[in-house]
């Protein structure tokens, strides 16, 4: 497995997530875009253990990625549960006023 | 061959994952890129990382999704909402396109430059012990420290959030079940 490759890989995940986060407007859409990019940044770190020879470091570094990226998807996911019971959609456009 | 074939199938099924209409399908893909994923670790000899990407990543994080999908209802199962007409609607081929080249032009300059100081940072910084147990809980027990602290955050704004929007939920809908504000007057 190349490096060029993983990292092609990577940047087109990357691409994909940042397309889905800037154009889609349903928070269940961008809270993919945000899975897709980390998917590809835990692939880079990983390749990067390989690279530099050390791959426990790695593999404790993407184990952490993976963890709190799905603390922030069950929070985000709290998030979109709230906005449907204001809405009915839980659509980002719709979010135009905070409240307390 | 099998590695590329296998990247691809990351790229392919990530695309679906963000193209998809379907929610549900979308998910299902995102889950199958996280189960390709844990191969490519494998092989890249990340056992752990593997394990950890298959059953945290396509486990756990498709069954919250799919919950939160399925609890939501017809509504929630497309993201098929009235969008505005606007340029920005057709802006968006250009901009992702846009964002991709820049993603692929900083990969190719990052991939360059590791390939020519990979001999040099591999022999500085290889480890005495490259377990991945003994580096997670005795070389850096502050990142546990600060995980579990994510963690703590994260179920603490969760338990604030829902039971807050299921007592709303019971004020705001009428007896068909209808949100009573769905129109988004008042907002927020």
């Amino acid at each position: 497995m190349s490096l060029g490759h993983v990292m092609a890989t990577v940047a087109v995940l990357a691409g994909l997530g940042l397309w889905a986060i800037f154009t889609q407007s349903s928070m269940i859409k961008l809270l993919i875009g945000l899975e897709v990019i980390a998917r590809g940044a835990t692939l880079a770190v990983v390749a990067a253990g390989v690279v530099q020879r050390q791959p426990g470091l790695a593999q404790v570094m993407a184990i952490l990625i993976i963890t709190i990226d799905a603390a922030v998807v069950a929070l985000g996911l709290a998030m979109v549960a709230g906005a449907r019971q204001h809405f009915g959609l839980p659509d980002v456009r719709r979010l135009t006023r905070l409240r307390g | 061959m099998l590695d590329t074939i296998l990247l691809l199938a990351i790229v392919v099924l990530a695309a679906m994952a963000v193209g998809l209409r379907h929610l549900m399908a979308a998910v299902v893909s995102l889950a199958g890129a996280s189960a390709v994923l844990a191969l490519v670790f494998y092989r890249l000899g990340a056992p752990y990382a593997g394990v950890f990407e298959l059953t945290v990543a396509a486990g756990l994080v498709t069954v919250l999704f799919l919950a939160a999908i399925s609890l939501g209802g017809p509504l929630a199962r497309t993201d098929r909402a009235p969008e505005p007409a606007s340029g920005w609607r057709f802006a968006r081929g250009p901009v992702g396109l846009g964002l991709l080249g820049v993603c692929l032009l900083l990969a190719g300059r990052a991939a360059g430059q590791w390939l020519h100081a990979a001999p040099q940072l591999a022999v500085a910084l290889t480890p005495p012990d490259g377990d991945p147990r003994s580096l997670l809980w005795v070389a850096r027990p502050l990142d546990l420290g600060g995980q579990a602290a994510i963690l703590l955050a994260a179920v603490w704004g969760i338990v604030a959030l829902v039971p807050r929007a299921a007592g709303q939920s019971r004020a705001g809908h009428d007896e068909a079940g209808a949100p009573a504000d769905a129109g988004g007057g008042d907002a927020a």
